[in-house]
């Protein structure tokens, strides 16, 4: 007569498998208990994977070959754990908070150039309003008032071009004062912006032919510094990175 | 439970568990310092552990003494990232993980199978001795036997499970502290242990290497 090799359910397995090392629940236990005392197929099963689980605790463990304790000498050439926070690490924390306030100054001058009605939006607003002038001669031009052309930009707005060109106007009127702001854009705008778009005040009839001679003054360019900083930052971490692992 | 019982602390005793956790406690926050003579003495109290798990894991020595030296020097240079807890989990973890990418590269390069390793180089590398002088040639050529056939059925089962049978059977690790070295939930660790098991149970089932009592009429 020939028995049936047990075949359990991956349930049962994991079951009597926990079981033999003492991992079931006290519920799970009497359970399984209750099932090894009346299923012979079970109990054989259990019986099995125990002999197995006895075998491998059995194999003797191998010897290592050799001691693996590191030598005091090759290590004393790293450094030690406590102070491995060196220059390179320094260097490159340095590098990325140099990086992140670059595109933060970035970000910040773009969007300011655009919110606070720098020259660059005037033009693209006038244009369609039929100005008397392409964008870089309404600069120059704008000082002029006692052309009729001018007052054809504030007929053409309240014709209703579209709700942009009162706001437009609106923005550049305050633009002196916001230009007064430390981180407005250079000082050419501020001079000129009034001029442009303020056809209706007081500025445009009393220009200030002075402001137009006067050249530009360029302030120090913070971007382009802290961008070499970043480089020189990064070229001295990789420096003492190489030169740690060499 | 079982103890593997070479340079092992015998933390299975209650009234020692503590000394020796406190030395290991002590040495590795000396060895945080920068004290090299403690990290080294972590390294004799764990590297038949370690080396024991790269041998079962990788299948042939060399492997194995390269991996287990690889995982101190790792340990030693991430000391700081130990932020408590049983070391020797920790520093069984990072042997998994280069042994883990041993394996990785060695199926790339495809250098030689881990079968063919396994059947070369155990007798070379763990030569079995007589327990005991009162072990018969009989009984010492059957525990060769089954030996030979654990070592070849370790080195079939998937290395998730393979992992999970060392560090249970063979290293005496509770189901608590294989999650911990290997990141895996309990529930999983259940179910790869007893698959890996029963692949195990099959391969000395076919080799006939199971107690005669359990064996089935129709294999005899």
């Amino acid at each position: 007569m020939t028995t049936q090799l047990p075949q359990l359910n991956d349930r049962d397995l994991e079951l009597i498998s926990a079981y033999i090392d003492g991992q079931l629940s006290a519920e799970e236990r009497r359970e399984i208990e209750r099932r090894l005392d009346n299923e012979a197929n079970l109990r054989l099963a259990y019986e099995e994977l125990r002999a197995t689980v006895q075998a491998l605790r059995d194999l003797e463990p191998v010897r290592p070959p050799r001691s693996f304790t590191l030598d005091p000498a090759k290590v004393a050439l790293q450094r030690p754990p406590a102070t491995r926070l060196g220059w390179g690490r320094l260097l490159q924390v340095a590098g990325v908070f140099a990086a992140v306030l670059v595109a933060a100054i970035g970000t910040l001058s773009v969007i300011g150039s655009l919110g606070s009605g720098a020259p660059a939006s005037a033009p693209m607003v006038v244009a369609p309003t039929n100005a008397p002038a392409p964008p870089l001669e309404l600069r120059e031009s704008a000082p002029t008032p006692e052309r009729s052309d001018t007052a054809a930009a504030p007929a053409a707005l309240d014709d209703g071009s579209g709700p942009v060109a009162p706001q437009a106007y609106a923005t550049v009127i305050t633009t002196p004062e916001v230009a007064a702001l430390p981180e407005v854009a250079p000082q050419p705008t501020i001079v000129t912006t009034p001029a442009i778009s303020s056809p209706g005040t007081v500025d445009l009839a009393q220009p200030k032919p002075a402001a137009e001679s006067t050249p530009p003054v360029t302030p120090p360019d913070l971007t382009l510094l802290l961008t070499l900083a970043v480089v020189a930052l990064a070229a001295g971490g990789v420096l003492l990175w190489r030169r740690r692992k060499g | 439970m079982f103890n593997v019982g070479y340079n092992t602390p015998a933390l299975d005793h209650t009234a020692g568990a503590n000394s020796v956790a406190n030395e290991e406690l002590r040495l590795v926050e000396s060895a945080q310092r920068g004290d090299i003579e403690s990290f080294n003495a972590l390294v004799r109290l764990y590297e038949g552990r370690v080396y024991n798990l790269c041998y079962r894991l990788l299948g042939d020595a060399d492997s194995a003494a390269d991996a287990a030296q690889d995982a101190f020097l790792s340990a030693y240079r991430h000391l700081r990232a130990f932020r408590g807890g049983s070391f020797r989990s920790w520093v069984l973890r990072i042997a998994t993980n280069v042994c883990y990418d041993a394996l990785r590269a060695r199926q790339r390069r495809s250098i030689v199978s881990l079968d063919a390793a396994v059947e070369t180089t155990p007798e070379e590398a763990a030569p079995l001795q007589l327990a005991n002088t009162a072990e018969s040639p009989d009984e010492f050529a059957l525990r060769r036997e089954l030996a030979r056939a654990i070592e070849a059925g370790l080195a079939q089962l998937p290395v998730d499970q393979r992992l999970v049978v060392v560090l249970c059977d063979l290293q005496g690790l509770t189901y608590e502290e294989i999650a911990e070295v290997t990141g895996a939930n309990v529930g999983t660790i259940k179910s790869r242990l007893s698959r890996g098991r029963a692949r195990l149970r099959d391969v000395l089932r076919q080799g006939e290497l199971l107690p005669l009592r359990f064996r089935h009429k129709g294999e005899e």
